[in-house]
């Protein structure tokens, strides 16, 4: 048998334990050593990966391997499984408000784009910073709306026409319960699950209660932002602002890049 | 020329304009058929009239979109008061569901400061204090409080927390377009302590103040000007209504400072930013020492008015006045101090993001270039990139099954009995909970109520059953069950049952009306009579016989 084969089952194998670092286990952190000098084992893992329809984002020496399941395969963890209020075809906005959670959160642990490249750099981040952060930039998309007479708001039978900042502020902060719990649908909580959704995925740690629940970057979430951020997510935002008319017609163009 | 000529020239004038189609005539308002001769009202002008301002004036019909949005504010008073004989039934005729519901508004606004707002039990108590004053005998007063916040607080309203809406119409290429905006009244929001306390939009206040959208500094000054005029002329009474919206428009003015300086906290190193708040504070700082100013001036005048005043009631007003001006005076004190100490925070902030080196150019601006557009998106477009999100965040799913050991104890795993309504629910989100359903009857209540049923062997009277129902317990819910097992006799479903329970007798509940009505301390009605019925299982009817002799 190929030890190559072997070997490419075996880490691939490390790619369903998202939390685990290749520190805490002697095979797994033999095997993304070796990764570099190996291009039989590099051939190898494509190969089963593409069979199993599972993408592989980056195999790092000390994160280990980033890996991602394909569209439509069968390792896909779809939305609904997951926010099982959000799996109704029109709970949208509670989709689209948990990835806004997830995209802040990435630009709050990386606000400018050479944190990206800083290996050592650990992050803080708490849940009210995300809530903060979000509401201030809706505000700024509202100013920006009322200063050129910009006429948004959607058309009474076209709901899905409605501006993604507008469904972030039309949902609640925050919503007391009759028994003084807080509420599931609000943004806050919902910006709570994707935290809580990072921490499982082992892309965050949870420190501590403090400011809604406080937050620290493990290495994968840098290395993840940076393998997808300028790639897959970009070129899908790049394919949105083309199909849809920004806000603001002149002032927009200058913000998107050449 | 004398007054009959004049007269002449002027119906032969008209008779010419009337005699003219209307469509030949120029769309010009001198040329238009005139909407003040009343000759000239005739349905054919608003027919023949393809566009829209020939009704009443281009400028009228643009302002139909803003003038609707404006009353939309108040919807959410007006439904209260609309409902509320739902929400609390006749106890609560006497009240005014709108001065209640601008009352708690009044009470979260005046509670505002830079970064606080009002605790929800503070303004359920003040609600349903004002509710006491309406109806001395009004029974639970802070539930009134309780509905009526409900009702203002964005999203309570209905199971999702989605805001208030309206729609209005826009005019453009394509005609008329109605169009959905959202709003909101009071939010809610979460202090460091995990405490929850409320604020007023600028919509709220807007609503409070009744006036449409302007400019709140010139809107400070004007009524400044006003309300130094009031007191000079000693209209006391109109003064202190004055001062009120004053004290309203710097909440408003707060307000807007705060989000300013909170949007641009977010751009520290972007170009212009610096100087930008320079201005903003300078400006503000500027406008709010001259409020305090011209307040202080304004204090000293009535202070002297009260001094000289004569009778004891416009030396109360006088008094009244100068407690809400002092108000007034002290929160452009303590935004004064705020806005002192806005800009060295700023600064601090900004040297310290200029210490980071600049990125290299191949990596994405994740706000700019990502985050940014994405908002900006419409729905449906972000909702394709928060699927992908969700899929390229994570790492691969576990599948079902991967080997013979899981699938040996999947397949000699207990069976778990799932509801025919869906799955089971997650656990461990203890403190992510919907808003849960109100239980109004636990076990005991049911074993009371069925104890209450079972001895109904003979026919017997709803009311007597309620009567001992009450007895046995005080809270009520027993005897609003049994009031709901036996409304619920009408109907027991004897199709079903018979279909389901084949072969065998079953009683059943029936009831029928005795014709007059009961009233007892929580359940009134028609009486009915209850009793029990047994339903006999149908004999299948036995097979015909082809061969036996038919005696007819």
């Amino acid at each position: 048998m190929d030890p190559d084969v072997a070997d490419a089952a075996r880490l691939l194998r490390f790619g369903w334990q998202p939390r685990l670092l290749p520190g805490k286990d002697a095979e797994y952190l033999r095997l993304v050593r070796s990764w570099d000098s190996r291009p039989g084992l590099q051939a190898a893992v494509e190969t089963i990966a593409d069979g199993l329809g599972v993408w592989i984002v980056k195999v790092d020496p000390t994160v280990g391997i980033v890996c991602c399941a394909e569209a439509d395969g069968p390792f896909e963890l779809r939305t609904g499984d997951f926010l099982r209020q959000a799996r109704a075809e029109s709970q949208w906005s509670q989709r689209v408000i948990f990835a806004v959670a997830l995209l802040a959160t990435w630009r709050l642990c990386f606000p400018r784009p050479a944190h990206l490249d800083q290996l050592d750099r650990v992050a803080r981040v708490s849940a009210n910073e995300v809530m903060g952060y979000v509401d201030g930039l809706c505000d700024r998309l509202d100013e920006t709306v009322d200063a050129f007479e910009t006429d948004i708001d959607p058309p009474v039978d076209q709901p899905g026409l409605e501006r993604a900042w507008r469904a972030w502020q039309r949902r609640g902060r925050a919503a007391r319960t009759s028994d003084g719990r807080r509420s599931s649908r609000t943004t806050s909580a919902l910006v709570a699950r994707a935290l809580g959704w990072m921490v499982d995925q082992g892309l965050l740690d949870k420190v501590g209660d403090d400011d809604g629940g406080t937050y620290r970057t493990r290495p994968r979430l840098r290395v993840l932002v940076r393998e997808l951020a300028g790639t897959t997510v970009y070129e899908e935002v790049l394919a949105l602002a083309g199909a849809v008319e920004p806000a603001r017609a002149d002032a927009s163009s200058e913000d998107r890049p050449e | 020329m004398n007054e009959a000529d004049v007269e002449r020239l002027l119906a032969e004038a008209g008779q010419r304009a009337r005699e003219r189609p209307v469509a030949d005539r120029p769309f010009v308002p001198g040329g238009r058929a005139s909407l003040l001769d009343p000759d000239e009202l005739s349905a054919t002008i608003w027919d023949d009239g393809d566009d829209p301002a020939l009704l009443s004036g281009p400028a009228a019909v643009a302002s139909l979109g803003a003038r609707t949005r404006a009353v939309a504010y108040t919807r959410p008073l007006h439904e209260l008061e609309a409902n509320k004989g739902r929400l609390g039934g006749d106890a609560w005729a006497r009240l005014n569901l709108i001065e209640l519901g601008f009352h708690a508004i009044d009470v979260v606004a005046l509670r505002m400061d830079f970064d606080a707002g009002a605790r929800h039990d503070d303004v359920i108590a003040a609600v349903s204090a004002l509710a006491r004053l309406h109806d001395p005998h009004l029974p639970a007063a802070t539930r009134v409080g309780e509905r009526v916040l409900d009702g203002l607080i964005t999203g309570r309203s209905t199971t999702d927390a989605e805001a208030h809406q309206g729609s209005y119409g826009s005019w453009g290429p394509d005609g008329y377009v109605a169009k959905r905006f959202d709003y909101a009244l009071l939010t809610e929001h979460v202090d460091a302590d995990g405490g929850f306390y409320l604020r007023a939009t600028d919509a709220a206040i807007t609503v409070l103040i009744g006036a449409l959208e302007l400019d709140v500094e010139s809107a400070q000054i004007a009524a400044e000007l006003r309300l130094s005029e009031l007191v000079k002329r000693g209209l006391l009474t109109a003064a202190i209504e004055e001062a009120k919206r004053a004290g309203y428009r710097s909440i408003q003015y707060a307000e807007q400072l705060r989000r300013q300086l909170a949007d641009a906290r977010l751009y520290t190193t972007e170009p212009g930013t610096l100087a930008a708040v320079d201005t903003l504070v300078d400006h503000a700082l500027e406008h709010v020492i001259d409020r305090y100013r011209s307040e202080r001036s304004i204090i000293a005048n009535v202070t002297a008015t009260r001094d000289d005043a004569e009778e004891a009631r416009n030396r109360r007003r006088a008094n009244q006045l100068i407690s809400q001006l002092q108000d007034c005076e002290r929160r452009h004190q303590r935004l004064h101090k705020r806005l002192l100490r806005a800009r060295g925070d700023f600064r601090e902030l900004h040297a310290a993001q200029l210490a980071i080196p600049p990125a290299p150019p191949s990596r994405v601006d994740l706000e700019r270039q990502i985050l940014r557009p994405v908002l900006e998106t419409s729905l449906d477009g972000a909702d394709h990139l928060a699927r992908l999100l969700f899929r390229v965040g994570a790492s691969p799913a576990h599948p079902p099954m991967v080997d013979l050991g899981q699938l040996a104890t999947a397949l000699c795993a207990v069976p778990v009995d799932l509801d025919d309504l869906g799955t089971t629910v997650d656990d461990g989100q203890d403190d992510l909970v919907d808003a849960p359903a109100r239980l109004h009857f636990d076990d005991d209540c049911w074993d009371r109520a069925e104890g209450l049923l079972e001895v109904a062997g003979a026919p017997v009277r709803l009311s007597s059953l309620i009567e001992r129902a009450e007895a046995t317990d005080d809270s009520g819910a027993t005897a609003h069950l049994v009031a709901m097992l036996a409304a619920h006799a009408f109907d027991p479903g004897l199709a079903e049952r018979l279909r389901v329970e084949t072969g065998e007798d079953t009683a059943v509940r029936a009831v029928v009306r005795v014709g007059e009505s009961f009233k007892t301390a929580t359940i009134a009605g028609d009486d009915l009579l209850l009793s029990r019925a047994w339903l006999m299982a149908a004999q299948p009817p036995e097979p015909a016989d082809p061969w036996a002799f038919d005696g007819s």
